[in-house]
């Protein structure tokens, strides 16, 4: 027969480790909602792409886009994420790269904890020209559908990673679900003009 | 993706030693008086501009350190030898020495007498250390020179190298100016007429280390 106070002992352990087996290491980047803001106005340009992270440690979770102009300090844009598609409305005239990338992959029994939500942050720049683009007139801009790819250093390096273009889902399949994201704002109509336009 | 200039790193203590940006060579060192110069020693004076200017909002510097030595710098790879510094190795550490200079300000820098290989001309757009992670880009503009000494050459002017680059730092086209009458001026108010400056434009090499022929 367990006495009440050991009862009680091994649920304040219970408790304390209930406590203690979930830990966010490592920072985060801004998430934005995942869907285009009733508040926004046509203005700007809409981009979009997909990234496919089946073989990435995390989901797709966040991505930064930076706008560079000549004699001033870059502006970085956090963009919208929806299981794999992203996006971003309202985005001014301009040049951009793509900066970085990343999500949380979820560890068990790690650094001391049960559960470890650790981050990744894969950082692409400016040297990484396929991945640059420009916005001179406002409109919907396709940014490409891209498969993350996983590629081995050596015995002393560490892994690094590459983008392949991929054609599922294609810019049709990605406009569809983008619809969904922009009902009711101004931005549904001019998709449905730019699907329209798409062969 | 994982350019070599576009590198991160987490290394302890690195903030510490700020040398460590262009690898374990040696800077050559600045002459401010003739009298700096040693027998055997030759002073190398040039230029590097860039236009459009590089602005402060464009340089990401942030560590704790003398940060003055690397904003608004530039730095030159000095070589005795051929080396090949292109977009498939930046590894500059296998290059000898270093001049560090300011862009758009004339440099004056002493080395010996051997042969002056210039592999490459580059800056940092960003060097930021947060904690033990290093941070760094770096921005290669074209070079792969070699400047010929002649006997008897105490201080030899190289050319201004000018670089013009777009809001992505791609350089769109690379000059050598020849200012040597406005730069000759300007070192006999500095350092007087008893040793006299002489023009050694340098000659452009190939990826083997051979001259390019013009036209």
């Amino acid at each position: 027969m367990i006495s009440l106070s050991k009862a009680l002992l091994v649920l304040l352990l219970l408790g304390a480790l209930s406590f203690s087996s979930c830990t966010y290491v490592g920072g985060s980047r801004e998430k934005l909602e995942p869907k285009i803001g009733r508040d926004s106005t046509e203005k700007g340009s809409l981009v979009f792409g997909y990234i496919d992270m089946k073989d990435a440690q995390p989901d797709l979770e966040w991505i930064l886009l930076n706008r560079v102009e000549v004699g001033k300090e870059a502006t970085s844009y956090p963009l919208r994420v929806k299981d794999g598609i992203f996006f971003l409305e309202n985005l001014p005239q301009g040049s951009y790269f793509l900066s970085e990338f990343g999500g949380r992959a979820t560890n068990f029994f790690s650094a001391g904890a049960l559960i470890v939500f650790r981050p990744y942050f894969y950082r692409v720049g400016v040297d990484a020209k396929e991945h640059r683009f420009k916005i001179e007139s406002p409109g919907v801009y396709y940014l490409g559908t891209w498969k993350f790819k996983v590629v081995k250093g050596g015995f002393f390096e560490r892994d690094k990673f590459d983008l392949d273009s991929a054609k599922e889902p294609g810019q049709k399949a990605l406009v569809v679900s983008l619809l969904e994201v922009a009902k009711g704002t101004p931005w549904e109509s001019k998709l449905r003009n730019y699907q329209k336009s798409l062969k | 993706m994982n350019t070599p200039r576009n590198i991160m790193l987490r290394l302890p203590g690195l903030w510490l030693l700020p040398l460590l940006l262009v690898g374990c060579t040696s800077t050559l060192e600045p002459v401010t008086k003739i009298g700096d110069l040693a027998p055997g020693e030759i002073m190398v004076v040039g230029r590097i501009e860039l236009v459009p200017r590089l602005q402060p909002e464009e340089q990401q510097v942030s560590f704790l350190g003398d940060t003055d030595s690397i904003k608004n710098k530039v730095f030159v790879g000095v070589d005795r030898k051929f080396v090949l510094i292109d977009g498939e190795n930046t590894d500059i550490t296998s290059v000898e020495s270093v001049i560090r200079a300011t862009f758009g300000e004339t440099f004056h820098v002493k080395k010996d007498r051997e042969a002056l290989h210039i592999p490459y001309v580059m800056f940092y757009s960003k060097y930021t250390v947060a904690g033990r992670l290093v941070t760094q880009h770096r921005v290669f503009f074209p070079a792969r020179l070699q400047v010929d000494f002649q006997p008897g050459d105490r201080a030899v002017y190289i050319g201004t190298f000018r670089y013009h680059r777009n809001e992505y730092f791609d350089i769109t086209k690379s000059e050598l100016i020849d200012d040597f009458a406005k730069e000759e001026a300007a070192y006999r108010k500095k350092f007087g007429s008893k040793v006299p400056l002489v023009k050694r434009l340098p000659r452009p090499l190939d990826r083997k280390g051979n001259s390019v022929k013009a036209g």
